[in-house]
């Protein structure tokens, strides 16, 4: 699978969830929402801020290696500090392009991250749970009294 | 119904979205005829909350795997005018958005709409 150009930064993300949950709203004024089935695809939307040989680049990657935007590829997403990598496709191989000056421009697409890996929010969840909040610091301290006195 | 505990409230907007059960009817003409036809009310409102990338991952993780993807009703804090409530809430749709608002992209605020019971 092709792998998208590491030379190549986003500047600004942001992600979206929509899962496939059928909403009903009856006369009575009653609502209800069903879960249809399960999906793990996210849309992420992202701009690059790109000089000519980044647009180039660029474009060469869409039109060229990936089949205008038609085929998934291997590519970097961010849901939090660390940059993750994913299958991802670029929602109907469309992109938008602003010239902002010399040698300057700026990118914007979508893509979706296909199967999100969900394992690591799950171990999160139940530490946090299990420790009874995110204040991590009661934690340490306690970690360390246990350790300078070794009562562990 | 779960609980979604040690996040700071939802803060939801002061306009709600009220829609009582009342159905308007032509009946010929201009003229028309209003019925209530329950006492149920939805309320939606549209709501944000920020929190850091492990306060996300634990949201996360409870709403897309305990909450059947958001479809299922939940109880959790969200905060209006008249100070933080808890009750019983669903994502409308199961849909929100988190969107990054520190550089070091360890804060992030979600956003939803949220549909108070």
């Amino acid at each position: 699978m092709a792998t998208f150009p590491t030379s190549l930064k986003y500047s600004a993300t942001s992600y979206s969830v929509s899962p496939e949950v059928a909403r009903t709203q009856f006369a009575s004024g009653n609502t209800r929402q069903r879960m249809l089935r399960a999906k793990l695809d996210d849309m992420h939307s992202v701009s690059l801020r790109l000089d000519n040989a980044g647009l180039l680049a660029l474009e060469s990657f869409i039109d060229d290696t990936i089949n205008g935007g038609a085929d998934t590829y291997t590519g970097p997403f961010i849901t939090d500090t660390a940059e993750r990598t994913g299958t991802l496709e670029l929602i109907d191989g469309t992109y938008q392009l602003q010239y902002v000056a010399n040698d300057m421009w700026d990118c914007s697409f979508s893509f979706e991250v296909k199967n999100v890996d969900l394992s690591d929010h799950e171990l999160i969840y139940d530490v946090v749970n299990e420790f009874g909040g995110f204040n991590f610091s009661d934690f340490a301290d306690a970690l360390e009294q246990a350790v300078n006195f070794n009562n562990l | 119904m779960l609980t979604l505990n040690y996040l700071d409230p939802w803060d939801v907007d002061y306009s709600y979205r009220d829609q009582n059960a009342v159905q308007r009817t032509r009946i010929g003409g201009a003229k028309k005829r209003q019925g209530r036809l329950s006492h149920r009310k939805v309320r939606i409102a549209q709501a944000v909350r920020v929190v850091n990338d492990t306060q996300k991952a634990y949201f996360e993780h409870f709403i897309r795997t305990l909450c059947n993807y958001g479809a299922d009703k939940f109880i959790d804090y969200y905060a209006d005018g008249s100070g933080a409530v808890q009750g019983a809430v669903r994502i409308v749709d199961g849909a929100y958005q988190c969107q990054p608002v520190s550089d070091d992209l360890a804060w992030w605020r979600i956003s939803c709409q949220l549909e108070v019971f």
